[in-house]
């Protein structure tokens, strides 16, 4: 073995497009139909929930896909952990949620202590293996976080309940590896890699990407953007080198922030901010049969209202469903998008205390 | 868990396992620790070298023990993993002084056996300090390029096998017989900090993380005020003279 052949198999990031299905159509001919909707169960004497993710599970599996959030006495509480539950098909409701990740146990498999558990982040490999991104705090609050690889340890085939086992803690800067958390669900390649946005918060705030390959190999990150008020990306591929970063904006304008990229996340530009209000929240973005989706609260103060808008170019959308409008003080807020068999699927944080869901169909309709 | 892997298997991570990780960790605070031990009682001038020798003996087990019963633990989850550079030379004092023979005590400064303690060249603890805050501000995307994404690449290992190579040079060159030490001590941590890496992905899969650590980079800024300040009182003595 040559040095030179020792050198290369440390550098082996190749980008890949984007899996994306191009079948785009007039925003303002598309209805989002609702099927269903409701709540997640939660865990037993559980008060507070907070920032849902979704992945599909495999077709021979007994639910049809699965949903984590971070759910304990309130956020930054000591006994917040990762709780679980999938929409089962034959009930056709979600199965009792349950704990799969805590900080205890965490920290006896890395070997170090973990102070807080939040943001979880699911993706189903092509292996039909689940693996979920957590955020782990040291020493102080979110500023402090690390970003931890956990991954499912059965087959993934009909486990009700999966198991997950630590595998690594992304190593994402030089400064003790502080301060990188995930929020978004990972944009899925042509040869089965991901990438998974995520972002920085010492002082400055900026969104970054981490890429694994198709095992879930940690192989190197790349920064989307350098403004110092944007966290939170939520990547959407328009086609399979170009994709946009939709990104919460912290200070500013508060509007929704957007970078482009057009050689699949290898260089990015940030563009003009959209019209579109951001009040400071999370955002979520989905290539959904080739209708773009993107769920956000449409205010600049509150999280009161949240809604689901649909594009054809990613940049200028018609709010196209309401999921939720409350009291002024309210909170919907923390989206999650998943399009599986057809069906967009949307959870988000309900007043902090449970996981709301809704289901849609998309129509088209002719002019 | 996944098994061992070569770093040239097409399926191999570029992190470290979850179980290297762990040991890495555990051994990384317990030479550091073991050595910072030495050190204060050294400073605090504890002469007995047996009982320098049995603090530094338990410091290390103790780091080795598992879980919240290891001060590993508690710091791996402030700061990570210590640099494999400061581990490197952290274990170099050990070792030096542990050979010490039995009764002596060693020199505080300007020893042959105290590599953390002796005179380093300013030039190369500038080299530390500006690569550090380099690296620090990188941390804060104050650059265009992401700098800490070079250190996943063969390019950052090329750049150290360069440096390691050209500390050897200069070693041969030096008239100082201490700077003439330091440049190859350092040179060979190098090499083996980099070998380690390239093998087992430690401490973090990012040759940056294994070469150079906040830690290792306060301490270098540190020891280059004492040496500026020494400098700076021996030209005033000898202007006095």
């Amino acid at each position: 073995m040559s040095v030179i052949a020792l050198l290369q198999a440390t550098h082996r990031s190749e980008p890949a497009p984007a899996r994306v299905s191009l079948a785009s159509t007039d925003a303002s001919s598309i209805r989002l139909v609702k099927s269903a909707g409701g709540e997640i169960p939660m865990p037993p004497n559980t008060p507070a929930a907070h920032a849902s993710t979704m992945a599909p599970l495999p077709a021979n599996h007994s639910s049809l896909i699965a949903a984590a959030w971070f759910a304990g006495e309130r956020e930054s509480a000591p006994d917040v952990r990762i709780a679980f539950s999938s929409f089962d098909k034959a009930e056709q409701r979600w199965t009792p949620a349950r704990f799969i990740a805590d900080r205890e146990s965490l920290g006896k498999a890395l070997g170090f202590g973990i102070r807080r558990l939040g943001n979880p982040v699911l993706w189903r490999d092509d292996d039909d293996r689940l693996h979920l991104f957590v955020v782990g705090t040291g020493i102080g609050g979110w500023a402090t976080s690390r970003i931890i690889h956990l991954q499912q340890s059965d087959d993934g085939t009909d486990a009700e309940y999966p198991v997950f086992n630590a595998r690594a803690v992304l190593p994402l800067s030089w400064l003790w590896n502080l301060s990188h958390l995930v929020r978004n669900a990972p944009l899925v390649l042509a040869d089965g890699a991901v990438v998974l946005p995520i972002y920085f918060e010492l002082g400055t705030k900026y969104p970054t990407l981490a890429r694994l390959d198709r095992a879930g190999n940690f192989r190197g990150i790349s920064r989307i953007s350098r403004k110092g008020n944007l966290l939170q990306p939520a990547l959407l591929p328009v086609s399979e080198n170009r994709w946009l970063a939709y990104m919460r904006m912290s200070a500013g304008t508060h509007r929704i922030a957007i970078a482009e990229t057009k050689d699949a996340g290898t260089n990015w530009q940030d563009r003009p901010d959209l019209e579109l209000p951001n009040p400071n929240a999370s955002v979520a973005a989905l290539n959904a049969d080739g209708v773009h989706a993107l769920t956000f609260n449409p205010s600049s103060t509150g999280r009161d209202r949240l809604v689901t808008a649909t594009s054809a170019d990613g940049e200028r959308w018609n709010i196209s469903a309401e999921l939720a409008l409350g009291q002024t003080g309210d909170e919907y807020s923390y989206p999650a998008m998943l399009w599986h068999e057809d069906t967009l699927w949307v959870s988000y944080t309900d007043r902090r205390r449970h996981i709301a869901w809704q289901r849609f169909t998309i129509v088209r309709e002719s002019p | 868990m996944m098994g061992f892997q070569w770093p040239w298997e097409a399926s191999a991570s570029i992190t470290p396992s979850l179980s290297m990780l762990s040991v890495g960790m555990h051994l990384g605070w317990a030479l550091t620790l073991g050595a910072g031990a030495v050190f204060l009682l050294r400073t605090a001038k504890v002469t007995n070298v047996t009982s320098r020798r049995i603090v530094a003996l338990l410091i290390v087990l103790l780091c080795l023990l598992p879980n919240e019963w290891s001060p590993s633990w508690w710091l791996g989850l402030a700061f990570q993993t210590p640099s494999l550079t400061l581990q490197g030379l952290c274990g170099l004092y050990l070792f030096q002084h542990l050979r010490t023979q039995h009764g002596t005590t060693a020199p505080l400064s300007g020893s042959t056996t105290a590599p953390l303690q002796s005179r380093w060249p300013l030039g190369l603890l500038l080299v530390a300090i500006i690569a550090g805050w380099v690296l620090a501000l990188d941390t804060f995307a104050v650059f265009d390029i992401a700098l800490y994404a070079i250190g996943f690449t063969p390019y950052a290992v090329l750049a150290a096998l360069f440096f390691a190579c050209l500390l050897q040079l200069i070693s041969a060159r030096s008239a100082h017989a201490q700077n003439t030490r330091h440049y190859r001590e350092l040179a060979s941590i190098i090499l083996i900090a980099t070998a380690i890496h390239v093998l087992f992905r430690l401490p973090t899969g990012n040759l940056w993380d294994a070469l150079l650590d906040p830690w290792l980079w306060i301490m270098a800024h540190g020891l280059a005020v004492d040496v500026v300040l020494r400098k700076t009182r021996s030209h005033k003595s000898e202007a006095t003279n």
